[in-house]
């Protein structure tokens, strides 16, 4: 026996999600349709309002309802110092540890030829317009430390080099709390590569 | 029981996320080339071998499976992963794209990889770039059966005097205008220290490898353009300063 067209329809529907096969879809669609009617109108109008709404930031191209994000508007960020990460989580994880008071860019991606995804994918002359509009110091790059998070910045530090701008990387290192025994080769490299003088 | 391999050395040609904590992988392998593999729970905040599973790194693996998609384990660091710097990070993005391009799935290739080996080992050291990019096109040439010959279309030596085109399937032939023949005798030697040789090798590998790329640009060479593309601008607009 088959479900009726439509709940065979919506579990079809659900499987977009990422992480959902068959079953959980299955799961999903049977848990709003017997036991959650409320949650799953509220969750079909705000998915359709978000949708609807819902696009890049004029400045920083993070998701936002609307033309301008409220990091953007905020007078009290500093625009002379920017943060480029790859997605909007990274903004959020940026921001959720504190400690940075300037603005963002999120390139939405990293440079990855073998996806298709070269310089126009990421927006970058964008990012070059803003770091001459906005009369910007210091561009930070916070993208992955992965081969493609590297070639990215590399490739934004070249973009930038005519401008009168300081371009600076994180810095890679041993995790806070970690364990020198159980940390990966590549990571301990680094970190002795980037040592840093003991302060007094 | 599925068939498995041991031990293989690996490079990590492109990787990416597959649902939560796993990853789709392609690699180059020693003796069976190109493979695409799942390594399982590898996104895992904890897993070892999140920092392994990149490019550039050394790697000896194992897999069973007897369909395209082969489950990758006991993945292990075979030396250290290389500090490289952006012009050769973008070297490798070229590299692997080629090889994701042109290489057909689980196709021995030893020498290639081999090559690719040299390449990565030599892309530390800034002046070798060129040369040792050029070399592993040549090679993957010759392994994809297309291999640069240095003699003309009849199968006689190159004269040093003499203007020579390339045609991808019947060589060099002699033209007014065209690659000089001194410098083509130079990359046969290898000797890549006149910077109008290494112009010349460019500009052959991008003859050799146009027919068998096809229509499709490759996109990492956009990557190579961002300074040279900036030099030119500053160049240019120098007099309205």
């Amino acid at each position: 026996m088959a479900f009726s067209p439509l709940v065979e329809e919506l579990i079809t529907a659900l499987r977009c999600l990422p992480g959902v096969g068959p079953k959980s879809a299955q799961r999903m669609a049977l848990h709003l349709l017997e036991r959650e009617r409320e949650g799953g109108f509220r969750l079909a109008e705000t998915l359709e309002r978000s949708l609807e709404h819902v696009g890049q930031c004029q400045e920083c191209r993070t998701l936002t309802e609307e033309p301008v994000c409220g990091l953007c508007r905020s007078e009290r960020r500093d625009a002379s110092l920017l943060c480029v990460v790859e997605t909007p989580a990274d903004q959020i994880a940026m921001e959720q540890a504190g400690g940075f008071s300037g603005r963002y860019f999120v390139l939405t991606g990293h440079l990855s030829p073998i996806d298709g995804i070269g310089p126009d994918a990421l927006g970058l002359d964008q990012l070059e317009e803003k770091v001459r509009r906005d009369q910007v110091q210091e561009v930070i790059l916070a993208t992955n430390p992965t081969v493609e998070g590297e070639a990215t910045a590399h490739y934004i530090s070249e973009m930038l080099q005519h401008l009168p701008v300081t371009v600076t990387r994180l810095a890679h290192g041993i995790p806070v709390g970690g364990e020198l025994e159980y940390i990966d080769g590549g990571t301990l490299s680094r970190a002795m590569a980037g040592r840093l003088p003991m302060a007094k | 029981m599925a068939a498995s391999v041991h031990c293989q050395p690996a490079y990590v040609l492109h990787s990416r996320p597959y649902k939560e904590t796993s990853a789709l992988v392609s690699l180059l392998t020693l003796d069976y080339g190109r493979i695409d593999g799942v390594a399982r729970g590898v996104r895992q905040k904890k897993s070892r071998n999140r920092a392994l599973l990149q490019p550039l790194q050394p790697l000896q693996l194992s897999w069973r499976g007897d369909a395209s998609l082969k489950t990758l384990f006991d993945i292990e660091p075979c030396g250290q992963l290389p500090l490289l710097g952006g012009r050769a990070l973008s070297c490798v993005l070229y590299a692997n794209e080629l090889l994701n391009r042109l290489l057909l799935p689980q196709e021995a290739v030893p020498e290639l990889f081999r090559e690719y080996a040299l390449l990565i080992a030599q892309l530390q050291q800034p002046d070798q770039l060129e040369p040792s990019l050029r070399c592993f096109e040549w090679q993957l040439l010759e392994t994809l059966g297309y291999p640069l010959i240095f003699a003309d279309h009849k199968g006689g030596a190159l004269q040093p005097d003499q203007n020579y085109s390339y045609h991808w399937q019947s060589g060099f032939h002699p033209v007014q205008n065209g690659f000089k023949g001194d410098q083509l005798l130079a990359l046969q030697e290898q000797n890549w220290s006149e910077p109008e040789v290494l112009k010349a090798a460019k500009k052959l590998s991008r003859i050799a490898l146009q027919p068998l790329l096809g229509d499709k640009p490759l996109l990492s060479r956009q990557l190579f353009q961002a300074g040279s593309a900036n030099k030119a601008d500053s160049v240019e607009s120098k007099p309205n300063l």
